[in-house]
């Protein structure tokens, strides 16, 4: 079986460990759907016994400010 | 001791189909699911198949004290004989996702039901073990509808396997929903309906899920 790749999201994954604890960011999945990403997060981020979990697809996550190159890009430059 | 009553006898012997059927789904999550398509679908079978086998061996244990076993539990050495014979035959990713959506959701039907009961002495281990395998249901299912909407042969293979487990599911089923000492003992509720539901579940994923390659 050769399961399109590309079709699969990628969800970030957050979780606190203790109630009133911050959020942490824990890790990401890739998965073709909301069912397999929490899946898949509750079996392989297991290490803790988290308070709370949560998903987000990326394509979800609303940028407000994002770091900007150091240099030009090679070539780019006038 | 408390007595074995009829009820508690047939009890047991449901909870024994349920710990064989993850005895053995177990083994076939680590064999099978080693090769699963991607990294996270092979990781959480491996998850998984702890899961299932702890499952497991928490039954066969409560089976013991059910029939009045008392000091220290049995060494589990294998599973009872009452698995389902398509969760054995599972040999490839496709058959092993079929086997495993069709026993989650037989499962959960009658799980769920013996909960509804609300009978003290099982409500509290059964509501344990529902809640342990939401995410495998999420996991079967999603791999399920996966496949229903995968390319090239995938998605008339996967409906084909699971449609050669229906019977044996159903007929588990209606022993259990037809079995007078449960009902009569509050175990699970008169006029379950398992099979039928059953059925209804199965049909409601075929069925919304696109056409399917000859």
């Amino acid at each position: 079986m050769n399961p399109d790749i590309e079709k699969d999201q990628t969800y970030e994954i957050f979780a606190r460990i203790n109630r009133g604890d911050n959020l942490m960011h824990i890790g990401t999945v890739k998965a073709p759907s909301d069912e397999l990403a929490i899946a898949y997060a509750h079996f392989v981020y297991d290490e803790e016994d988290w308070t709370d979990m949560f998903a987000v697809r990326r394509d979800h996550l609303i940028q407000i400010k994002r770091t900007e190159p150091l240099f030009e890009k090679e070539g780019k430059s006038a | 001791m408390a007595q074995v009553t009829e009820g508690i006898q047939a009890f047991t012997l449901v909870l024994e189909s349920i710990a064989d059927n993850k005895y053995v789904l177990g083994d076939q999550l680590v064999d099978i699911g080693m090769g699963a398509p991607t990294i996270e679908a092979a990781t959480s079978a491996i998850a998984m198949a702890q899961g299932e086998l702890g499952h497991a061996r928490v039954l066969y244990n409560w089976v013991f004290e059910l029939r009045g076993g008392t000091g220290p539990k049995p060494e589990i050495r294998g599973q009872t004989g009452k698995a389902f014979q398509f969760v054995h035959d599972a040999n490839d990713w496709i058959s092993l996702i079929a086997a495993l959506y069709t026993v989650d959701v037989a499962h959960d039907l009658v799980l769920r039901n013996v909960l509804e009961q609300r009978r003290a002495d099982v409500a509290t281990r059964i509501h344990k073990l529902i809640k342990e395998q939401k995410e495998h249901i999420l996991y079967s299912y999603g791999w399920s509808v996966s496949m229903l909407n995968d390319q090239g042969s995938i998605p008339s293979r996967y409906r084909k396997a699971l449609e050669k487990n229906i019977p044996e599911a159903v007929k588990w089923l209606e022993e259990v929903e037809n079995n007078s000492a449960l009902v009569a003992e509050g175990f699970i509720a008169k006029d379950a309906g398992f099979a039928k539901k059953f059925r209804e579940t199965i049909d409601e994923l075929l069925g919304k899920k696109g056409t399917v390659a000859v």
